[in-house]
């Protein structure tokens, strides 16, 4: 009789959970497969088959490795939940990263990781070479990535894989989404893909119509527009090719691109309550609020400032060129329609920070959105009004200050602190970025907003990321987009039962 | 899958809600640069 | 000999000025040597409204409007869109992707940092399109190392999955 203490320890519940959420990762690369035997794109179909088998190897191997957990769900812990997320993005980074690598369109394996990172992330930065030349199922691969990355892994696992139970929840939030939609996690997972599901349809429709109607051919009107809708509403910013949106020439298509990308940002609870009929929930919720005034301050400033240049003549060029990349810079989607150089030449120092900023700020909490969140940022905005007139009222009143985030909820020092502390988590990571980008010769202004760009998940550059980046700087974005995504904790967790793991190790056989 | 009317309504309100903001936005525009 | 010099110098006079006045004259367009599309971005001030001369790969496909064609041009540096008629854009007849590359033609014509006519975007207004090189289909090669590959970790994907599920009934005992 197996001692269950022995077998259902901490490393083997996580590599269970872990192992079926790689499993899984290798079914989807059925998608691609299937993309390229239609296309006809042999070589990518091997290279597809080959990182399937990989992932499906490990996958297998992790899961009997961790084979008791399976009957034992109680046993999992919060900290379980963290780190199998934070070590399920790590594993699929370096599976999904083979594609790539395979295909020659990369110029190292750490690149081929970047762009994996970069669309798991939704954040955009791109490092593949020769985007125009490259297969369609390459495409349609990288494309998925952001789509799926947006949704969360986890929570596709969760929707279809594990069985009901403590354990799910803690997945879940592992992975930075931590609104119970309905009582069970299951449920909520089905809702969410649901919902992205339905835009999904609706959304890619729509693309191709306007593509057609912008001159390209049916097939590769659709194919374009599945691209675009993922990374659109995921917010990740990939395009099909080398130009990005700019590619199209089209203000329809950057309008639809806007509309999915806004909305992809907003949380999706939010989605579900309004889709259930609760709509006043679309004025009254804080992040829109939040979003709304941040966005709005935004452009405004960008266009003010650059108005005075006489950059963009006309109010369609400031629409399409400031408008779009501000909106796109503050849902953290990343698609430019101006060239990387551009910002640094053309934007100036005020156009710079103010993308700086917003990139920041990013977009809603429990969205494919980046940044601190708008929660956060109306949270701490809200909290210092309430000290500010606390010290101004009579000491004696005891109001209750709260804000509205689909029920209204008391303002209280918790609330705002863990709110100001996840924020300052992100400012340190945005600080040592901009560092390290000066300390490798780029300019403060350059530096800062590829670091925001980074930190935020945005994915516009202002030309720093590019194959010939020091490796070290390559590396840091990679840490700091998976950072940024799983928004700090479940990372932290992770290293923290490592660390304990070491510990204990060492107690066994140097005491 | 299955979609209420309530759930086409709500969709139907995210998507006007979001284009009535972007066309405010292109009325700032039209004020900064004639 | 007063005549004779004046015979030589005149003429000589003339042919100086002659050729000082071709040199100056005829103008040095920037459009004679080909611009890289990167340089044409990095420096798009200097390069505003002047005429230019860009040499690149078709990709893509054409986009046809209703008053002219865009055709987005690679050159390895970079990609930009040109704005041209459609009589030009027929030139072109195979377009750069995973199974072609493209036509390379030179293009010349007047770039614009900010198009106004194009929403503000950096943009050419093709003048005239050559067409350098025919695009081709392009082959692949698939190595014999990926075959084997291939078949090898489906093998043992398989056969961990076989002791997965045995271990799986074991368990369940």
């Amino acid at each position: 009789m197996t001692n269950p203490e022995m077998t259902v320890s901490s490393p083997r519940i996580i590599s269970y959970y872990t192992g079926f959420i790689l499993l899984g990762t290798s079914a989807l690369m059925i998608i691609p497969v299937i993309t390229a035997v239609c296309a006809r794109e042999w070589e990518p179909l091997l290279d597809f088959v080959i990182s399937m088998g990989l992932a499906a190897c490990l996958g297998f191997l992790l899961i009997i490795f961790g084979r008791y957990a399976r009957n034992h769900s109680d046993r999992v812990q919060w900290k379980h939940g963290f780190a199998v997320a934070a070590l399920s993005w790590i594993m699929l980074m370096l599976t999904c990263s083979m594609p790539y690598f395979l295909s020659g369109h990369s110029l190292s394996y750490l690149d081929s990781c970047f762009d994996v990172m970069s669309g798991f992330t939704t954040t955009g930065l791109v490092l593949t070479q020769d985007l125009d030349h490259l297969s369609i199922s390459m495409n349609m691969w990288r494309h998925m990535l952001t789509f799926i990355g947006g949704q969360g892994m986890v929570v596709l696992a969760l929707s279809f894989i594990v069985k009901e139970g403590s354990g799910a929840y803690k997945f879940y939030v592992g992975e930075g989404k931590d609104i119970a939609l309905v009582p069970n996690v299951k449920g909520t997972a089905r809702i969410i893909w649901k919902i992205s599901l339905v835009y999904l349809v609706i959304g890619t429709f729509v693309f191709w119509v306007a593509g057609l109607f912008i001159g390209l051919q049916p097939v590769s009107a659709f194919l374009h527009a599945l691209y675009m809708f993922e990374s659109s509403w995921s917010t990740g910013g990939f395009g099909p090719n080398t130009q990005n949106i700019m590619y199209y020439h089209s203000l329809l298509y950057e309008v639809v691109a806007m509309v999915i990308f806004i909305i992809g940002s907003f949380n999706f609870g939010l989605h579900y309550a309004i889709w259930q009929g609760k709509r006043k929930e679309f004025v009254k919720n804080i992040e829109i609020q939040s979003f709304a005034v941040t966005s709005f301050l935004g452009c405004v400033l960008v266009i003010a400032a650059l108005s005075k240049t006489g950059l963009y003549p006309d109010a369609v060029s400031m629409f399409r060129r400031v408008v779009f990349n501000v909106i796109s810079a503050h849902t953290t989607t990343g698609l430019g329609s101006v060239y990387a150089q551009q910002f640094a030449q053309q934007w100036g120092d005020a156009g710079i920070l103010i993308m700086v900023i917003v990139m920041l700020i990013g977009g809603s909490a429990c969205s494919t959105a980046g940044g601190f969140k708008g929660l956060r940022v109306g949270i701490v905005f809200k909290g210092i009004l309430r000290d500010v007139r606390k010290l101004i009222n009579s000491e004696r009143s005891m109001k209750v200050y709260k804000f509205h985030y689909m029920k209204d909820i008391a303002l209280e020092d918790g609330v705002i602190r863990s709110s100001a502390l996840i924020i300052v988590c992100y400012m340190v990571l945005f600080g040592v970025g901009t560092l390290i980008g000066t300390f490798y010769g780029y300019s403060m202004a350059d530096s800062a907003f590829e670091a925001a760009s980074v930190t935020g998940n945005v994915g516009l550059s202002i030309g720093i990321t590019n194959a010939a980046m020091p490796v070290v700087m390559k590396i840091y974005y990679i840490i700091a987009m998976y950072l940024g995504r799983l928004e700090f904790l479940s990372v932290f967790a992770l290293i923290g039962l490592v660390i304990a793991g070491v510990k204990k190790v060492c107690k066994k056989y140097l005491a | 899958m299955k979609i209420s009317k309530t759930e086409w309504i709500g969709m139907l309100v995210e998507i006007v809600g979001v284009l009535a903001y972007l066309f405010a936005l292109f009325v700032i525009t039209l004020l900064f640069v004639r | 000999m007063q005549k004779i010099s004046r015979l030589i110098y005149f003429p000589l006079t003339i042919a100086l000025c002659f050729v000082i006045g071709l040199s100056v004259a005829v103008p040095v367009s920037a459009s004679a040597n080909p611009v890289s599309i990167n340089d044409l971005v990095d420096n798009s001030s200097e390069y505003d409204k002047q005429t230019i001369t860009i040499t690149g790969e078709a990709i893509g496909e054409c986009l046809e409007r209703q008053d002219g064609s865009w055709v987005n041009i690679s050159d390895g540096t970079n990609a930009v869109g040109i704005w041209m008629t459609k009589a030009d854009a027929d030139l072109i007849k195979v377009y750069g992707d995973y199974k072609h590359t493209g036509d390379t033609v030179t293009v010349t014509g007047i770039f614009y940092k900010s198009c106004r006519e194009h929403g503000g975007e950096p943009d050419i207004h093709c003048v005239s399109l050559i067409l350098e090189n025919a695009g081709a289909g392009r082959s692949e090669s698939i190595s014999v190392e990926k075959i084997l590959s291939a078949v090898g970790i489906v093998s043992a994907a398989l056969i961990l999955f076989i002791i997965y599920t045995t271990k799986n009934r074991n368990i369940s005992h």
